[in-house]
C-alpha cells in the first residue's frame, strides 16, 4: 500500500514537468534562433492582437507554427511506436531505427523520389509504409524473431545488417538522383526544415488513426508483459493483439519518416526515459513516453537550428548524438 | 603442387583475369588489341587506360588487401567472429578524419590522408579499447559497441556534407566508400603504408596461431600476449586507416574475406594472410569493376556493391554464431 | 626447485593469494588442492606470468622467473590451462609442434630438431596414428592427450597441468594420471590441481594444500593427509584408511 501511495503522491508532480518541458520546448521554438529576432512578445500579440500583415506574426504562424507541431507530433509518434515494439517483443533494445524500419521506410521513400521502376507511381506515404514493413519484417524473420527463443541480441545484429544494406541501396539511389542528391541527403538525416502547413494536414489524419489503435493495445501489451503464454491465457488473444501493434508502429513511423526523414534513437530513449519515472503500467507509459517523445524531438529541432547558426543542422544528427551514448550505455549495463 | 598453391594460384589468375575485364570495359569499352597497345606504347586511349582505369585497378586490389588483413588481425586478436575494422568503427573514424580535413582544406597534398586518417582509426579503436576494458563486455555486446560508435561517426559524416556540399560522388566516398576519380596521385601515398605493414601482418601469423589457443595457453608457450594484442592491433588499424583514406569506408570487406579464407583454407594464418588479400582484391575489384558497368556513364559507389554482398553473409554468419 | 616467496596477488583490489611460501620439490609429482576459489588456478598463473604479482617472487634454481623473457621461461616451465581454447581445423599435429614455440624465430619455421621432439611427444601420448586428424574431432580423453604431448614438446623440466581431469571420466583420469607419472620417471617434474584427493594421495609424492589464498600445509600425503586437515580445509568428515593397493592414505567421507 506505501508503494501506491507514495505513486499517488508523486503523481501530479512529475506529468506536470513533463508537460512544461513540452510546452517550454514548443514556446521556444516559435520564436527562438531566427534571423527576424522574433520574440516571446510576438507570441502574445498573435493572441491578442493578430495582424495579417505584421511580417513577424506570419513567420510564425505560416513557417514557425507547423514545423513546431509536426517536430511534437512526429515526437509523440516515435515515443509511441518505440514503447509498443518494446512491449511486444519484451526487448528493451527494440526500436524502429534498430529494426531498420526507419531504414526501410527512407531506402522505399528515396526509390520512390527518383523514380524507380514501380514504385514511382506510388504515393510516397504507400512507399514508406512498405519499406517500413520490408526493414521491420525482414529483421523479424532473420533475427530469429519467430523461433520460440529468440534471442535479444540476434535481433539487433540482424536489424544491423539490414540496416547496412538498406543504407547502400538508399545510397545508391542518391547516386542516380544526382540533382537531387542533396536534398535527399539532407532528409535522409531526418530533417524537419522542408515542413508546413500541408506537412500538418498529411500528419495528423494518419497518426490519430494510429494513436488509437496504440491505445487500444494498453491492457493487452500490459498482461504480455507477463509473457505470452501467460496473456493467452489471461484471454488475450496474442496474435491479434501482434497484429494491431504491428499495424500502429508501421503507421506511427511511416508517416513519420514520409515527412521528416528518419529521426534516429528518439523510439528508443523515450520509453527508457518513461520507465524510469513511472511504473511499468502501459495505460500510463504510453501518454508519457509519447510526450517525452515530443519534447525530445521538439528541443533536438531547437537545437539543430543552434549549432551551426545560420544553416539548418539536420534534427536526426542531434538526436543521435544523444541517442548513441545512451545506447552505448544500455548495451553495456547489461539492460538486455 | 599441394592443394592450397593451386588455389592461390587459381585466386590469383581469377584476379589477373578482372583486372583485364575491368581494363576492357567501362563508359568507354576498348578492344582487348587496343588496351595491350595502350599499355605499352602509350596512344589515343592513353588518358583512358594508364591514366584512370590502371591506377584505379591497383589501388582496388591495395585498398582490397589491407582491409582483408586488417580483418583477419582484428579477428585473431578480439577472437570475435564479428569482429572487423568497419564494423568496430575503425574505419568511421579514419574516414571522418580524412574527411574533415579534405573539407577544410580541400587542396592538401593526397600524402597527408593516410596519417590523418590514421589518427582518426586510433582515436575510434581507443575508444572500443577503454570501453573493453572497463566493462569487459561479452563479444556480441562489444559489437554492438563498435557498431553504434560507426553509426554515429558516419552520422557525423553526414552531417559534414550536409554542412558544406559537395560533388555527390566524391561524397559517396566518404559515406560509403567509392574509388571514383582513384588515380596515380592517390596511389603513391598509399603504397609505403602496405608495402611495410603486410609483410610485418605475415611475421605475426605464428604468434596469432598460438594466440588462438586462448590467452594463457600463448603465454604459457612464451608469446608476450599483451604485445602482440597492441602491436597486431595497431597495425590492423593501420592497415584500415591507410585503405579508407584513400577510397572511403568500403563496408564488409574486413568482414567477408577472412572467413572465407578460413572456410578454404583453415585455421593457420601463414595461409589465411595470403588468401585472404587475395580474396579481398578480388571482392574490391569486382565491386568496382560491376560499379562501373552497371549503369554507364553513372557510377555507383563500390561499398553500395560489397554491402549488398555482405550483408547477407553477415546474417549468415549469426545465423551460425552461437555466442550471443 | 621451484620455489615461491612471500607471493602475494590482487585481483580489482581483493587479496586473492596472501604471502605464500611454497617450495616444490624437484623431480617429483606434486598436487595442489583445496576448495573451490582457494586460488589454485590463481597460483598457476601467477607462476606462468600471465598474471601480475603484487609482491613476492617465483624463482626457479635461484633465476627469477619474471626476470625472464617470455621465450626463456617457456624453456622451463610449461602450463596447461583448465580449458585452452581449441581452434577449428587444426590438426593434431600442429598443435604439438605449437609447443615447439619457444625455441623458433617469429616465423615459426621447425627444424629438424623441433619435428623430431614433436615426433616423439605424439609417440610418448599414443598420437602417432591420429596426427594428421583436426584436434576437434577428437574425444575428450584423446584432446587431453593432444594438450598434453603440446606440453611435452616444449620439452621444459618443469610442468604444470591445471585441472586436467575435469572433464574426463574415470577411465580416462586414470589413464591421464599413469601417464603422468610415466613423464615423471623420464625426469620430468609435475604440479598438478586435483579436485580428487584420493586421486592426489595416490599418484602424488607431495601436496600442497590451500585454502582462501593461503597455505595449509605442504608435505608428502603420509605426513599431512589426516582426518583434522580434511575438517579444517574441506569442512569435511571422513575417515582415513590406508590404500591396500599403492600404500598411500584415502579418505572415506563419513
Amino acid at each position: 500500500m506505501n508503494i501506491s501511495l507514495s505513486a499517488r503522491q508523486t503523481w501530479p508532480l512529475k506529468p506536470a514537468i513533463l508537460i512544461t518541458t513540452l510546452l517550454s520546448g514548443f514556446m521556444f521554438s516559435l520564436y527562438g534562433q531566427s534571423e527576424f529576432l522574433l520574440q516571446a512578445n510576438d507570441l502574445w500579440q498573435i493572441l491578442i492582437a493578430p495582424d495579417s500583415n505584421n511580417i513577424k506574426q506570419q513567420i510564425i504562424l505560416s513557417l514557425r507554427l507547423p514545423r513546431s507541431l509536426v517536430a511534437c507530433l512526429i515526437g509523440f509518434n516515435l515515443g509511441i511506436a518505440g514503447l509498443l515494439m518494446q512491449g511486444l517483443t519484451r526487448n528493451p533494445l527494440a526500436s524502429p531505427t534498430l529494426f531498420a524500419i526507419n531504414s526501410g521506410a527512407a531506402c522505399l521513400m528515396a526509390l520512390n523520389s527518383i523514380g524507380f521502376i514501380f514504385f514511382s507511381g506510388l504515393p510516397s506515404e504507400v512507399a514508406t509504409f512498405l519499406g517500413a514493413l520490408l526493414g521491420g519484417g525482414l529483421v523479424f524473420l532473420l533475427g530469429g524473431g519467430l523461433r520460440s527463443n529468440n534471442n535479444i541480441l540476434r535481433l539487433i545484429l540482424a536489424g544491423i545488417a539490414i540496416n547496412g544494406l538498406l543504407t547502400s541501396l538508399t545510397r545508391a539511389a542518391l547516386i542516380i538522383a544526382d540533382d537531387k542528391a542533396y536534398s535527399i541527403l539532407h532528409w535522409l538525416s531526418g530533417s524537419l526544415s522542408e515542413v508546413d502547413w500541408q506537412s500538418w494536414s498529411q500528419l495528423w489524419p494518419v497518426s490519430l488513426v494510429a494513436l488509437l489503435l496504440a491505445f487500444s493495445c494498453s491492457r493487452g501489451l500490459n498482461l504480455n508483459a507477463l509473457g505470452e503464454q501467460t496473456a493467452a491465457s489471461l484471454g488475450i488473444n496474442v496474435t491479434w493483439l501482434r497484429i494491431r501493434v504491428c499495424l500502429a508502429v508501421l503507421l506511427l513511423t511511416s508517416i513519420s519518416v514520409t515527412l521528416a526523414g528518419p529521426i534516429v534513437f528518439i523510439g528508443l530513449i523515450a520509453p527508457h526515459l518513461a520507465r524510469a519515472l513511472f511504473h511499468n503500467n502501459h495505460f500510463v507509459l504510453l501518454p508519457a513516453s509519447g510526450l517525452l517523445g515530443a519534447a525530445l524531438v521538439c528541443w533536438s529541432d531547437l537545437l539543430s537550428r543552434t549549432i551551426v547558426p545560420g544553416a539548418e543542422t539536420p534534427v536526426g544528427i542531434v538526436t543521435a548524438l544523444i541517442g548513441t551514448p545512451f545506447f552505448i550505455y544500455l548495451v553495456l549495463k547489461g539492460k538486455l | 603442387m599441394t592443394r592450397y598453391t593451386q588455389l592461390l594460384l587459381s585466386t590469383f589468375l581469377l584476379l589477373l583475369i578482372l583486372a583485364g575485364v575491368s581494363l576492357v570495359t567501362g563508359a568507354e569499352p576498348l578492344a582487348i588489341k587496343t588496351v595491350l597497345k595502350t599499355l605499352i606504347e602509350g596512344g589515343e586511349q592513353d588518358f583512358i587506360v594508364n591514366y584512370y582505369r590502371l591506377p584505379r585497378i591497383l589501388i582496388a586490389i591495395l585498398v582490397g588487401m589491407g582491409l582483408a588483413i586488417s580483418g583477419v588481425l582484428t579477428q585473431g586478436i578480439i577472437r570475435n567472429p564479428l569482429a572487423s575494422p568497419d564494423l568496430m568503427g575503425i574505419s568511421g573514424g579514419a574516414g571522418l578524419a580524412a574527411c574533415t580535413v579534405l573539407l577544410i582544406w580541400p587542396n592538401i597534398n593526397n600524402a597527408w590522408l593516410p596519417p590523418i586518417a590514421l589518427l582518426g582509426g586510433f582515436a575510434a579503436a581507443l575508444i572500443i579499447w577503454l570501453l573493453n576494458r572497463w566493462h569487459n563486455p561479452s563479444p556480441a555486446r562489444l559489437a554492438l559497441v563498435g557498431i553504434a560508435i560507426s553509426a554515429f561517426l558516419s552520422s557525423c559524416i553526414n552531417f559534414l556534407l550536409v554542412l558544406h556540399p559537395i560533388e555527390v560522388n566524391s561524397a559517396m566516398i566518404w559515406l560509403t566508400g567509392s574509388l571514383w576519380g582513384r588515380n596515380w596521385d592517390y596511389l603513391w601515398p598509399l603504397l609505403p603504408w602496405l608495402i611495410t605493414l603486410v609483410p610485418f601482418s605475415f611475421y605475426l601469423a605464428w604468434s596469432l596461431d598460438l594466440f588462438a589457443l586462448g590467452e594463457e595457453t600463448a603465454n604459457a608457450l612464451g608469446v608476450d600476449t599483451q604485445r602482440l594484442q597492441i602491436v597486431a592491433l595497431l597495425s590492423a588499424v593501420a592497415l584500415a586507416s591507410v585503405s579508407v583514406a584513400v577510397c572511403g569506408t568500403i563496408g564488409f570487406v574486413g568482414l567477408l574475406a577472412p572467413h572465407l579464407a578460413r572456410l578454404l583454407v583453415g585455421s593457420r594464418h601463414k595461409l589465411i594472410l595470403p588468401c585472404a588479400a587475395l580474396i579481398g582484391a578480388l571482392l574490391v575489384l569486382s565491386a568496382d569493376t560491376l560499379a562501373r558497368n552497371l549503369a554507364p556513364p553513372l557510377e555507383l559507389p563500390a561499398g553500395v556493391l560489397t554491402a549488398i554482398l555482405g550483408a547477407p553473409y553477415f546474417l549468415f554468419l549469426l545465423h551460425r554464431y552461437k555466442g550471443c | 626447485m621451484l620455489s615461491i616467496e612471500n607471493l602475494s596477488v590482487d585481483y580489482a583490489s581483493r587479496s586473492v593469494l596472501s604471502d605464500l611460501n611454497i617450495s616444490i620439490p624437484q623431480g617429483k609429482i606434486t598436487a595442489l588442492i583445496g576448495p573451490n576459489g582457494c586460488g589454485k588456478s590463481t597460483l598457476l598463473k601467477a607462476i606462468s606470468g600471465s598474471l601480475k604479482a603484487a609482491s613476492g617472487k617465483v624463482t626457479l634454481a635461484d633465476q627469477d622467473l619474471t626476470k625472464l623473457s617470455h621465450k626463456k621461461r617457456a624453456r622451463r616451465l610449461s602450463i596447461l590451462p583448465q580449458s585452452p581454447i581449441t581452434p577449428e581445423g587444426i590438426s593434431v599435429r600442429q598443435l604439438v609442434s605449437f609447443g615447439r614455440n619457444p625455441y623458433l624465430s617469429q616465423w615459426g619455421g621447425l627444424t629438424s630438431e623441433d619435428q623430431q621432439k614433436v615426433q616423439m611427444a605424439l609417440a610418448e601420448t599414443a598420437l602417432t596414428d591420429l596426427a594428421d586428424i583436426p584436434v576437434d574431432s577428437l574425444s575428450g580423453g584423446q584432446r587431453q592427450r593432444a594438450w598434453i604431448a603440446m606440453v611435452l614438446a616444449q620439452d621444459t623440466e618443469y610442468i604444470l597441468l591445471d585441472e586436467p581431469t575435469t572433464y574426463l571420466d574415470l577411465t580416462h583420469q586414470i589413464e591421464l594420471m599413469e601417464m603422468m607419472q610415466k613423464m615423471n620417471k623420464n625426469g620430468k617434474t609435475l604440479v598438478v590441481v586435483l579436485h580428487d584427493l584420493n586421486q592426489a594421495c595416490r599418484y602424488c609424492d607431495h601436496l600442497i594444500v590451500m585454502k582462501k589464498g593461503q597455505l595449509v600445509a605442504q608435505d608428502t600425503p603420509h605426513k599431512i593427509f589426516n582426518s583434522r586437515l580434511l575438517k579444517e580445509v574441506f569442512a569435511l568428515n571422513a575417515m582415513i584408511i590406508n590404500d591396500p593397493i599403492a600404500n598411500k592414505p584415502m579418505c572415506i567421507p563419513l
